[in-house]
């Protein structure tokens, strides 16, 4: 058991970036998200006896995650994300206006990140944010790849439409998109 | 705007391509065409800039070392028996005893193998070693996650707290000024009064086998010995070393 469990325990190290993404796709916040992969990776340990070896090891602390932050965490979610008070942080060395400007976007992405869909959130994050491919994805979210694909679509859109109406500061990708938007 | 041939495409076409999962000949394909026509190109972007404005605002950063001592440090199998008496323990009945001597030889040979140096074991006190006392008597009133910088230029930091027979515990790592790193445990049998109970020197910098993937089987093994609950948390921990 030890050996198995040693073997795990070094899988988990390995999934941390995974569990994290998804559970900031649940919470919306990274610290809250630390929290509830901390409570995950310790109910995750504690039952390991319920963990099939072969299995999908992310797969399965995917549903405890889920399952201890539908039980604990949902009905405590704040309406403000702790994520944007770095925005009023004072600014040194740097030129402050472009900074500015690039934090508020930033934060309004989140933000139209929070305003999708938890689904489409946990798609966008595990394929944009921590680069799995698709069937990665659909294999450990247990869903089939179309619907990967279906989810990660309607929600890179629907993020595309709430940004369009946000002023975005010139270093965030607009270089490469002038003369192809409208 | 659009016209015949860009509305043949589909969303999810160009998703995959702005994606990288899309290879090959139909790649290139598809890629010549949205640098032909406008449009789609337009469309393209809407995948290829969400992708890149998402890395930016969602990156979440390093792993925090607390989630990585998390890990390294709770016990597997169903425990806990000091919240409810009542429930009888599973843990260890069955072919894992609860340690009460040191599995010596599986230790050694760890040891061996990945360079550990110094290695101090037992259920009671260790004779006290410069540096890591200092580092945990340092460190007793920072929280799990938190470090402290030592007069001699190494970082001592907090891993995780925990209630054992031998008392309140602490899980510390110290990275010497040279580079070198040592795990230890450190507990409070009375008030004020830290003493190493483990350490774990992790040699070998250059090995191929991280050296800390070892050690914490050795240290969980331990924590397991002494009758360690789960990691505190940090209102827990706060009470605790307040006490």
């Amino acid at each position: 058991m030890t050996l198995l469990s040693d073997a795990i325990r070094t899988e988990i190290i390995q999934l941390l970036p995974r569990l994290r993404a998804f559970g900031r796709s649940l919470t919306g916040v990274q610290d809250q998200a630390d929290d509830l992969v901390q409570q995950t990776v310790e109910k995750g340990l504690r039952n390991i006896d319920s963990y099939t070896p072969g299995t999908r090891l992310d797969s399965w602390l995917f549903r405890i995650m889920r399952n201890t932050w539908i039980d604990g965490h949902r009905a405590q979610r704040p309406t403000v994300t702790l994520d944007d008070v770095d925005i009023v942080s004072p600014l040194i060395g740097e030129d402050g206006r472009d900074v500015t400007e690039t934090r508020l976007y930033l934060a309004q992405v989140r933000q139209a990140m929070g305003r999708l869909p938890e689904d489409q959130r946990v798609v966008l994050m595990l394929v944009c944010v921590e680069g799995l491919s698709y069937r990665e994805v659909a294999q450990s979210l247990e869903i089939p790849e179309g619907t990967v694909m279906s989810r990660l679509s309607r929600g890179r859109l629907a993020l595309a439409a709430m940004l369009d109406t946000l002023p975005r500061p010139l270093d965030q990708g607009q270089k490469h998109t002038q003369g192809f938007t409208r | 705007m659009s016209t015949e041939t860009d509305k043949n495409v589909s969303d999810e076409m160009l998703m995959a391509l702005a994606d990288g999962e899309l290879t090959g000949p139909d790649a290139s394909k598809l890629l010549a065409r949205i640098k032909a026509n406008p449009a789609l190109a337009a469309r393209y972007a809407r995948f290829t800039d969400t992708a890149a404005i998402l890395r930016q605002a969602m990156d979440s950063g390093p792993v925090p070392d607390h989630l990585i001592a998390s890990v390294l440090t709770t016990p597997t199998g169903p425990q806990d028996n000091k919240t409810d008496r009542t429930v009888v323990p599973l843990r260890g009945t069955a072919g894992r005893p609860r340690i009460a001597v040191w599995p010596i030889a599986l230790a050694a040979s760890l040891m061996l193998a990945v360079g550990i140096g110094g290695f101090l074991t037992g259920r009671g006190m260790s004779p006290p070693a410069t540096g890591l006392d200092t580092a945990a008597s340092v460190l007793a009133h920072t929280a799990t996650g938190g470090s402290v910088l030592l007069g001699d230029g190494g970082i001592a930091r907090a891993l995780g707290t925990f209630q054992t027979d031998l008392g309140l515990c602490r899980l510390i790592l110290l990275e010497s000024a040279t580079g070198q790193t040592e795990r230890a445990i450190a507990c409070k049998p009375e008030a004020d009064v830290w003493q190493i109970a483990l350490r774990v020197t992790e040699g070998g910098q250059g090995m191929f086998l991280p050296a800390s993937d070892m050690a914490v089987g050795l240290v969980d093994d331990f924590l397991d010995g002494i009758g360690a609950g789960a990691a505190l948390s940090p209102d827990e921990e706060l009470r605790a070393l307040a006490q």
